[in-house]
């Protein structure tokens, strides 16, 4: 540190993300995984059957934009036009062309027109190959990157605010409701989680309303809310303790003899000086949700088929274990997305960790 | 004469406890003047910081309660007005200070924030640029060399000294009639310690009317600083005299014990240090006649059964001992 940094004012938090950004590992992890997960956003732009622009007939159709009929581009079939069907017909004249994502293929699509049978092995054409019913592996992979890393981001927002909302209130108020909400978070906590997912996906029958987004799909939401709900006690027990902790320390009395109103004092001066634990907690239990979201796809109780899921595709790789892309394409995706969450877990604990000086090595 | 700005009278609070209840304040009359320093001296456990806690409602309940008793603040009837009322008359009209000026301010806001957070809390209408000026005005006043900068930093950045100036500063930002210093210097160093009393009497030379409450269990900060003084042994005032009645003439034996058990750097021979004999009665199970009575040199007949009543034995000094009587 030089004298001019030390002399300057910096939050603790401040001092924190400096220290961050100085674990080079967890750092870069975080600016890549950051990077491709905002990328995934743009997939549907970046790997689609469905053309970014077309020019027919001195015209111009975005079909990203709207749906047009097979038959307004003079193809003989049905419903949606085929586009890669129409480049190759097209790129014979001068005039009309179709503009294709880089990657051709959607992640609903399959591609039944391929030599054989289904799952179709690696190409040049289909990376990754295709899966039992003909879909592209790495189009329904990347997909699914997206999908998993929402799934878990959202689940730990939800329950994290669910958790250190109660937390606090437990901790802060103490007494006799400390005494009834810890029980009452002890029977709840109790419940066992995967016949209660079972219990749930057998009443609430999960549906998939083609062509919508992910995130409105309803039994995504329904998905959250199920694994928040078993979720959020666990933090509860540590802003609980925090609070316990921070509300005896000297600043609370000395804010309580100013006048500031309650609330002002649990959400404004405890709270920041209680998140420590919570926010080095918190990537991995990104990991755990990830890895929660795979565990329900795999055993069928997850998002609702065609989503594109990574357990799927690992349940697949199951069944055709002699298909080795439907079992390391799978399985690596989820690996290395779990390992580059890690790799920043261990470096915000490490930048948070208030011993820095006095550790023992 | 004019009515005392705080006025308490026959207050109990006690703490149910699990190994019964102890009467940390029990029975205490006690005034503060308008304009006056007035020292509260005890040692630990005998009820001085609750007495000052008990004023600003701020026993911990349960196990605390305020049982009995009157506190009057400007004829204002402090036990009974409601929560809202009480957070206003806190920090505004009535500041306290703590011992410990390392950990009383929060360690993640800037000193700033903490000091404008009042001004805020208590007049809402104000512009964060007003009370801007009017924090750095008060870090000014309180000797905090170039606040504006000051106000941007963290109070690690700030030494023991420094917080405590910072907590002076908070608490007197909204100029408040009464400040209740529960041993202000305690945690300092000793040449620090002396600043900071300056400072504070300086502070309220300023500001005409204003009262100081000050709790302290050591004597020469008392002798320094107050008008009056009020002792307190076992939950109750002792004896109360202006500062000079009760260093040259202490009537309470407990009072004489404690001076006597000064130590000294005037003439005498070193000898050893006069101490007052046993140790603190257990709260939970006080004496039931005089509270001094188990340790008092003096002890005759009645002390053991009837508690002595708080009688002025000469001009303005009461003391609470059947040998006055």
């Amino acid at each position: 540190m030089t004298p001019s940094e030390a002399s300057a004012s910096e939050s603790i938090l401040r001092r924190r993300l400096r220290k961050f950004k100085r674990i080079k590992r967890g750092y870069w992890s975080f600016l890549l995984l950051a990077c491709v997960y905002l990328i995934s956003f743009f997939l549907p732009y970046l790997a689609s059957n469905k053309a970014l622009a077309v020019r027919y007939e001195d015209q111009y159709y975005f079909p990203m934009v709207r749906f047009y009929e097979a038959s307004e581009f003079n193809q003989d079939i049905v419903g949606e036009p085929d586009y890669r069907n129409l480049r190759e017909q097209f790129s014979a004249s001068g005039e009309n062309w179709v503009l294709m994502p880089i990657y051709p293929y959607g992640p609903y699509e399959s591609l039944l027109d391929l030599p054989g049978f289904p799952p179709h092995p690696p190409s040049s054409d289909h990376l990754f190959g295709t899966d039992n019913r003909g879909r592209d592996v790495l189009v329904r992979l990347a997909y699914g990157f997206n999908i998993s890393l929402t799934f878990a981001i959202l689940v730990t927002l939800v329950s994290y605010t669910a958790g250190i909302m109660i937390g606090a209130c437990l901790g802060y108020i103490g007494g006799r409701f400390d005494l009834l909400g810890q029980r009452t978070i002890e029977i709840w906590a109790s419940l066992p989680f995967l016949y209660t997912i079972i219990f749930v996906s057998s009443i609430v029958i999960p549906v998939y309303i083609p062509g919508r987004m992910q995130i409105l799909q309803p039994s995504f939401w329904l998905l959250i809310g199920i694994l928040a709900a078993f979720e959020w006690m666990a933090m509860t027990y540590y802003v609980r303790g925090e609070f316990y902790r921070e509300k005896a320390k000297d600043y609370v009395g000395a804010a309580i003899v100013t006048g500031v109103s309650e609330t002002r004092i649990m959400f404004s001066h405890i709270l920041p000086n209680a998140l420590t634990p919570v926010i080095s907690f918190a990537p991995f239990a990104i990991v755990a949700n990830i890895s929660a979201l795979v565990a329900l796809d795999f055993l069928g109780f997850g998002l609702p088929a065609p989503t594109p899921s990574w357990g799927e595709l690992i349940g697949q790789g199951m069944t055709n274990l002699t298909k080795s892309w439907l079992v390391f394409f799978p399985l690596g995706a989820l690996f290395t997305t779990l390992l580059f969450v890690v790799f920043i877990g261990e470096a915000v604990r490490e930048a948070f960790d208030p011993k820095e000086h006095s550790r023992l090595r | 004469m004019t009515s005392p700005l705080l006025q308490i009278r026959g207050l109990r609070t006690h703490f149910f406890t699990e190994s019964g209840v102890a009467k940390a304040v029990d029975n205490v009359d006690l005034d503060v003047r308008q304009g006056e320093v007035l020292g509260l001296v005890g040692e630990s456990g005998s009820g001085k910081s609750v007495t000052a806690l008990s004023v600003l409602r701020l026993i911990p309940d349960p196990p605390g309660r305020i049982v009995t008793g009157d506190i009057r603040f400007q004829g204002r009837d402090l036990l009974s007005v409601d929560w809202h009322n009480i957070r206003q008359v806190r920090g505004k009209e009535i500041s306290m200070i703590f011992q410990e000026p390392l950990t009383s301010l929060n360690p993640v806001f800037t000193i700033g924030r903490q000091v404008m957070e009042v001004i805020l809390a208590h007049e809402p209408k104000t512009s964060r640029e007003q009370a801007r000026t009017q924090s750095i005005d008060i870090l000014t006043e309180v000797g905090i060399p170039d606040p504006a900068t000051r106000m941007n930093q963290y109070p690690h950045e700030l030494s023991g000294g420094m917080r405590q100036r910072v907590m002076i500063a908070i608490a007197l930002v909204l100029n408040p009639s009464l400040l209740i210093a529960d041993e202000p210097t305690t945690a300092l160093d000793v040449t620090i310690q002396a600043q900071i009393l300056d400072l504070m009497l300086e502070l309220k030379a300023r500001r005409v009317g204003n009262a100081i409450l000050l709790i302290t269990h050591n004597l020469a900060v008392v002798a320094e600083t107050c008008d009056r003084v009020a002792v307190m042994y076992g939950g109750k005032i002792q004896e109360v005299a202006p500062v000079r009645d009760l260093f040259h003439n202490p009537l309470h034996p407990y009072t004489r014990g404690l001076l006597t058990s000064l130590p000294r750097v005037d003439g005498h021979r070193a000898t050893r240090l006069t101490t007052i004999p046993g140790a603190v009665p257990d709260i939970h199970n006080l004496p039931t006649g005089c509270k001094f009575s188990t340790r008092c040199t003096d002890r005759f007949e009645p002390c053991d059964n009837i508690e002595p009543q708080l009688i002025e034995a000469a001009p303005d000094h009461w003391v609470r001992c059947h040998l006055h009587e």
